[in-house]
């Protein structure tokens, strides 16, 4: 029984050698110039490693899995075909990860292109909106200016009726100068310059309408009838049309505004030969000069 | 068993041997590698499709030579060369799509970079 024991033990110790003999041969290669052979293979290996983008890349995968392979190889022959392909998987892995990169770039990119796309569309509402505002704040204030001016030319329109009501109730003529009120002759005292009473009336009313005009003057002229020398005609004209100034003065109209002169004879109206001709030559007429118009 | 018995199966680790040494290495490919070289094929003409010929024009060359011989080793019968030839011209391929790939991802990166720009001058006027 023993020596059974003995004989099998040789036995499996001799197929034991044997196997590991041949995988001696088969599994570590006796690849001389491995280093070289595997050179650019490792290199490649390593740069893609080292390459920050190829992290979870799968192809990197693919990449050590052939590395490993070409590291394996029994024969030179088998190992520098493996080892060109283990190169190439790495170039591939790299190249992948470039792409992953550059498309996630443009991802990020067509967000960032919506987002200015969108400011510029807000900036552009922002810009309407101003401008609408802008718009209604012209028209509002277009629309101000013009209800002033509405308002302007209303309040015109009124102070030209009351003129105009103002000149017609002093019912004078209208000439070429102004406006020409007559006092008669009866307004004054026969032959002499003093105004009667009855004259108040008229020259309050020219005195109200210089005062509610202050920019018209107001001419006083005096005339007479032909009886009597020129010299008293002159005077006595002179005298009257004074007399009405100075009425015109107390009524608080400053004299600068008036100008007072006689004609005498030497401007009438009617014939000096019928008495009726003869009172209406015996007259002062006052003239408010037309806005503007200088004293003269 | 006997020392002679011993001596008998010892010479069994000779075929074991010589198996091995059979399984390792030189053994030849027995079938043409038809499949590898159709595969490479469509991996040149994916390739090209994907414009390699403009951003990988030197990768795709290669692929194509290296078609190009494993069908020549076929001819030749030299299967175990021409299966090689196959393998590299496959990963040729591949790598030539991949480049392309990457360089036509990294135009439209900076197309889109270019038009963002030009759009940002236009919209601050």
């Amino acid at each position: 029984m023993r020596k059974t024991g003995i004989h099998q033990s040789y036995f499996i110790k001799t197929l034991a050698i044997s196997m590991t003999v041949s995988s001696l041969i088969t599994g570590c290669s006796g690849v001389p110039e491995k280093d070289i052979i595997l050179k650019d293979a490792r290199d490649a290996y390593a740069e893609a490693k080292a390459n920050p983008h190829t992290t979870n890349v799968e192809a990197m995968y693919d990449a050590s899995q052939a590395l490993e392979k070409a590291e394996k190889a029994e024969d030179a022959e088998k190992m520098t075909h493996l080892a060109y392909l283990a190169q190439k998987q790495a170039h591939i892995a790299v190249a992948v990860a470039e792409r992953k990169t550059a498309d996630t770039q443009r991802q990020g990119l067509v967000k960032d292109k919506d987002s200015v796309l969108i400011a510029a569309r807000e900036r552009q509402i922002v810009a309407k909106s101003r401008e609408v505002e802008m718009a209604t704040l012209q028209a509002r204030r277009t629309r101000g200016q013009l209800l002033a001016e509405q308002a302007k030319t209303q309040q015109l329109q009124s102070t030209t009726q009351q003129l105009q009501k103002q000149l017609a109730e002093l019912k004078g003529r209208q000439t070429e100068r102004g406006l020409v009120l007559t006092l008669g002759d009866v307004l004054f005292e026969t032959g002499k310059a003093d105004l009667l009473s009855s004259a108040t009336r008229k020259i309050e009313s020219v005195a109200t309408f210089l005062r509610q005009n202050p920019n018209r003057n107001v001419l006083v002229e005096g005339h007479t009838d032909n009886r009597g020398s020129e010299d008293y005609n002159l005077g006595l004209s002179q005298r009257r049309a004074d007399s009405v100034r100075f009425a015109l003065i107390r009524s608080r109209i400053p004299s600068n505004r008036i100008l007072a002169r006689g004609f005498g004879e030497n401007s009438s109206i009617a014939s000096n030969s019928t008495e009726r001709g003869r009172q209406q030559n015996r007259r002062v007429e006052i003239t408010i000069l037309n806005e503007g118009e200088i004293l003269r | 068993m006997t020392a002679k018995t011993v001596a008998i199966y010892s010479w069994m680790s000779v075929p074991v041997l010589a198996g091995t040494l059979l399984m390792s290495g030189c053994g030849n490919a027995l079938k043409p590698p038809t499949d590898k070289v159709a595969n490479a094929e469509l991996a040149i003409s994916r390739a090209q499709d994907g414009n390699a010929q403009t951003y990988a024009p030197i990768e795709l060359r290669q692929a194509e030579d290296h078609l190009q011989k494993a069908k020549a080793a076929i001819q030749a019968e030299e299967y175990k060369q021409a299966k090689h030839f196959a393998e590299k011209a496959l990963l040729d391929a591949t790598l030539a799509e991949s480049k392309a790939e990457s360089e036509t991802a990294r135009q439209a990166a900076k197309e889109m970079r270019e038009s963002i720009d030009t759009l940002r001058q236009e919209t601050n006027r």
